[in-house]
Parts: structure tokens; C-alpha cells; sequence
């Protein structure tokens, strides 16, 4: 870190670049990790303020990976200050979204995302962190290890695991819902 | 080692519907805009065509009208954004500039004809074409006087003219009125714009005579960083050595954590 500290500054055009290409990674990251909407862009510009600093030491190619460890450090440290405020599925619908397919159909998906957050939460960190990485950002699982800093075989073991616990865990809730008359 | 299929592709089931729900959240686009603005950039996450919009029409949403004149700045004072307080500082300011940039070119706008449409108007922003601007923390609470010099002669043909409105309108007002900080940092993108607008064009010396009016007309200065890069840069292009020295000097001098004064660190180690 020594290192990157006194590297010498990015120039802007890179700089730039690494906002717009991984602006919505970073973000979406933040969100599935506990940040909260309201929240969520405050802290991925924390990310790339953080990350501007330091792009001059980072290798070319490595920008995401380098963007993933200060995510994570910044949504470790907005989560133990703020402390997630956590969303009701109709808070603030339709401030943010533009009026996609219909009214019904986005605050479905507004559900389905509140819910989510719910069960993800309750993940162990360490299987959410590689759980959202495979199927919400669609890593593979050599590229999270790389990422994570883990070997392949761990980071393959903590994917499986999540997958279990993120099936059982989807399961109880299908349950409550029927048992509640469709109320997720 | 074969990665297992994820939940979100099975075609049905409430794991595949969370997943999808979650991979489709997307941030919006303020959330990029206002961190482009926070490094020193102002902006261009807006399609240009929201440009010709603004301009063609009075009641054009004041986003679109700010990536008028967003659409030709950027640079950074990243290196002096260290704490949490210097950030929320430029954060407002850029809100500022989103609100003054806006008000400014929708007044103008809607007494204007309609500009007639130009390639720029239409055609998306490539890296290249990612100009910057550079907000700098060391004084985001000053709110500096606008001298009344008149400013050299800008070559219409330079600028593209929707922007050329937005700044026009911003500067005319900017020597005018008491100004809030968001318009006058909108009218001091507007100004190096067009300087900058004049030496990509070929017009050194106007563009040049732009930039050393720039500290007498916007006594703040806070885009003085990308003005000493920007003359470093042009200096050095018409083979000025001294001059382009002692702007890097003033670069690193004055601003040595600027994503520029590497550059300029450059020059003088030569």
C-alpha cells in the first residue's frame, strides 16, 4: 500500500475512464454488500475519490481488482458508522427508476430486491462477498479468487457453501410467504 | 474447474427471480455525475443529445442542460481531495454547478433562437474528447469577485454553439450580477472551455490570451490547476520552453498534488 500511496498520479483521461467503466459495478457491489439506496452513492464516490489517489500505482488491466478492495473497505467502514438503513420494498419507489416496463412490474422488482438484500445480510460475509461476486456480477470463480486474494479451491469451497445457505435461506422465505398469503 | 450454473439462469424459481432483481439494479445517473464532478471533471454522463434539447427548447430539464456545458471539461485535483469534509465541500460545489449551469442555459436558451445543430451536438463524447476541469479544494468556500475585463475575442467558429450559448450566457451574467458560487464555478467552466475550445482549434494565441486573463477575471482561480496545465501544454506545443517552464513551476509549486504536476515535474526534470 506504501507503495501505491507514492505513486505518481493517474492521469485524468485514466481516471475518468475508471469512473464511467466501473461506476455501476462499484455501486451495485456496495448495495449487495449493505449499503442502502440512499447511501450507495455517497459511498462509491468515497470508492473512486479513494481510488483516484492511488490509480497511479495500479497496473493496467488491475483497475476492477484494486476497485474491489477499496469497495470493500469503504462499504466495511459506511456500514459500521451508518449502519445499514435498511429499505422498505415502497420507500422512495420510482424516485430514482425511470417509469421502466410498468408501475406493477418495478415495484415487483423492488420486492424482490428488498428481499434480497434481507437474505444476504444475514450471510456470513465472508460466503456473501463471494456469493454477489459469481451471481450478481457474474465472475468466475478464478476471477473472484484473484480478486479475494484466495486460492481457486477456497474461493470454489466458500461458493458452494454460499450457494447452499443462500438456497436454504430462500427457501424458509418462499415458505413464509405462503404461509403469510404472498407477503414476502 | 467448471463453474456451477448460476441461480439466475434457471428459468424459474424465487432464487432465479431475487438474483435477476438484483442484477438488474442499476445506479442513477446523478450518482456518476456528481462523483465525475467531485474528482474535478463536470460531468458528460449525459447522452449529447440532451444538449440539443436544452438548447432548442426553453423548458429542457436542467440535466440535460448541464452536460452543455459539462460536455467539455474534466481534470482533477484528486490528490488534494483527502478528507471526508474536502469532499463533501467539492460535492456541493458540483451541485452548485449542476443548479448554475442549468438556471444559466435554460435563461439563455429560451431567449435564443434555436442553435443550428453541429456535429459535436450529435456526436457522443469519446475519451479524447473528455475535457476537464479542475475544482480546487484549497478555496471551495471563497467567493470570489468577478473582475469586469472584457475577454479577448472568442472565434465562434471554436466552440460549438450550444455551448458557446451556455458560456456567453454564464459570463455575461457572471460580470454582471452577484453570482452564486455553483454559477460562477459554471461560468469559470464555461470560460476555460472556450480556452481550451480555442487551442484545440489551432488558435494558440487567443486561446492563450484567454487563459492569462483567467486569475484577473475569476479572482477565486479555482480552476487554476487545469489553466497551468492547459498553458504548460500549449506553451510547450508552439515551442515556448520558458514559458511552459514556469508554468509547470506554478503547477507544482502551488498545486503539487495534482494529477498534473506530475507532468509538469516531468518538464522540469528535463
Amino acid at each position: 500500500m506504501d507503495e501505491l500511496e507514492s505513486s505518481p498520479p493517474a492521469s485524468p483521461d485514466r481516471i475518468a475512464g475508471l469512473v464511467r467503466e466501473h461506476y455501476a459495478f462499484v455501486w451495485r457491489l456496495l448495495r449487495r454488500l449493505g449499503i442502502g439506496e440512499g447511501d450507495a452513492d455517497d459511498a462509491a464516490q468515497r470508492v473512486f475519490l479513494t481510488a483516484a489517489e492511488r490509480l497511479g500505482g495500479v497496473e493496467k488491466g488491475r483497475e476492477r481488482a484494486f476497485l474491489y478492495g477499496v469497495a470493500l473497505n469503504v462499504g466495511a467502514r459506511a456500514r459500521r458508522s451508518v449502519g445499514r438503513r435498511r429499505e422498505e420494498p415502497f420507500e422512495s419507489a420510482g424516485e430514482r427508476e425511470a417509469p421502466e416496463p410498468n408501475g406493477e412490474q418495478l415495484l415487483e422488482r423492488r420486492q424482490a430486491r428488498a428481499l434480497l438484500d434481507r437474505l444476504l445480510d444475514e450471510m456470513p460475509e465472508d460466503l456473501r462477498v463471494v456469493f454477489v461476486l459469481f451471481e450478481l456480477e457474474e465472475l468466475s470463480t478464478r476471477q473472484i479468487a484473484e480478486l479475494c486474494e484466495i486460492p481457486v479451491g477456497t474461493a470454489a469451497s466458500r461458493l458452494r457453501r454460499a450457494r447452499d445457505d443462500f438456497e436454504e435461506r430462500v427457501a424458509r422465505a418462499e415458505a413464509r410467504r405462503r404461509s403469510t398469503g404472498g407477503e414476502r | 474447474m467448471t463453474d456451477p450454473e448460476r441461480f439466475s439462469r434457471r428459468s424459474t424459481g424465487l432464487a432465479a427471480e431475487l438474483l435477476r432483481a438484483g442484477a438488474d439494479d442499476q445506479p442513477g445517473p446523478d450518482g456518476m455525475q456528481q462523483t465525475l464532478v467531485a474528482l474535478g471533471f463536470s460531468g458528460v454522463v449525459l447522452s449529447s443529445a440532451g444538449v440539443a434539447g436544452a438548447a432548442s427548447v426553453g423548458s429542457a430539464p436542467l440535466t440535460s442542460a448541464v452536460s452543455a456545458s459539462a460536455a467539455t471539461s474534466g481534470l482533477t485535483t484528486v490528490g488534494a481531495i483527502k478528507s471526508a469534509s474536502a469532499t463533501l465541500v467539492i460535492k456541493w460545489v458540483g451541485i452548485g454547478l449542476v443548479g448554475g449551469v442549468g438556471l444559466a442555459s435554460v435563461a439563455s436558451v429560451a431567449a435564443r433562437p434555436s442553435p443550428k445543430s453541429s456535429a459535436v451536438d450529435h456526436a457522443p463524447p469519446s475519451t479524447a474528447q473528455v475535457n476537464r476541469a479542475a475544482v480546487t479544494p484549497r478555496r471551495p468556500e471563497s467567493r470570489p469577485a468577478v473582475a469586469d475585463s472584457p475577454a479577448p475575442q472568442l472565434v465562434a467558429s471554436a466552440v460549438p454553439s450550444a455551448l458557446h450559448a451556455v458560456a456567453v450566457a454564464v459570463e455575461s451574467r457572471a460580470t454582471n450580477s452577484e453570482l452564486e458560487v455553483g454559477e460562477l464555478l459554471a461560468a469559470e467552466v464555461a470560460y476555460v472551455d472556450r480556452a481550451r475550445a480555442l487551442l484545440a482549434a489551432g488558435q494558440s494565441s487567443q486561446g492563450l490570451s484567454l487563459l492569462a486573463g483567467y486569475e484577473q477575471k475569476f479572482r477565486g482561480a479555482r480552476l487554476l490547476p487545469e489553466v497551468l496545465f492547459l498553458q504548460l501544454e500549449a506553451y510547450e506545443r508552439s515551442g515556448q520552453s520558458n514559458e511552459a517552464r514556469n508554468a509547470a513551476q506554478r503547477l507544482v509549486a502551488d498545486f503539487p498534488k495534482s494529477p498534473h504536476a506530475g507532468r509538469a515535474r516531468k518538464l522540469l526534470a528535463r
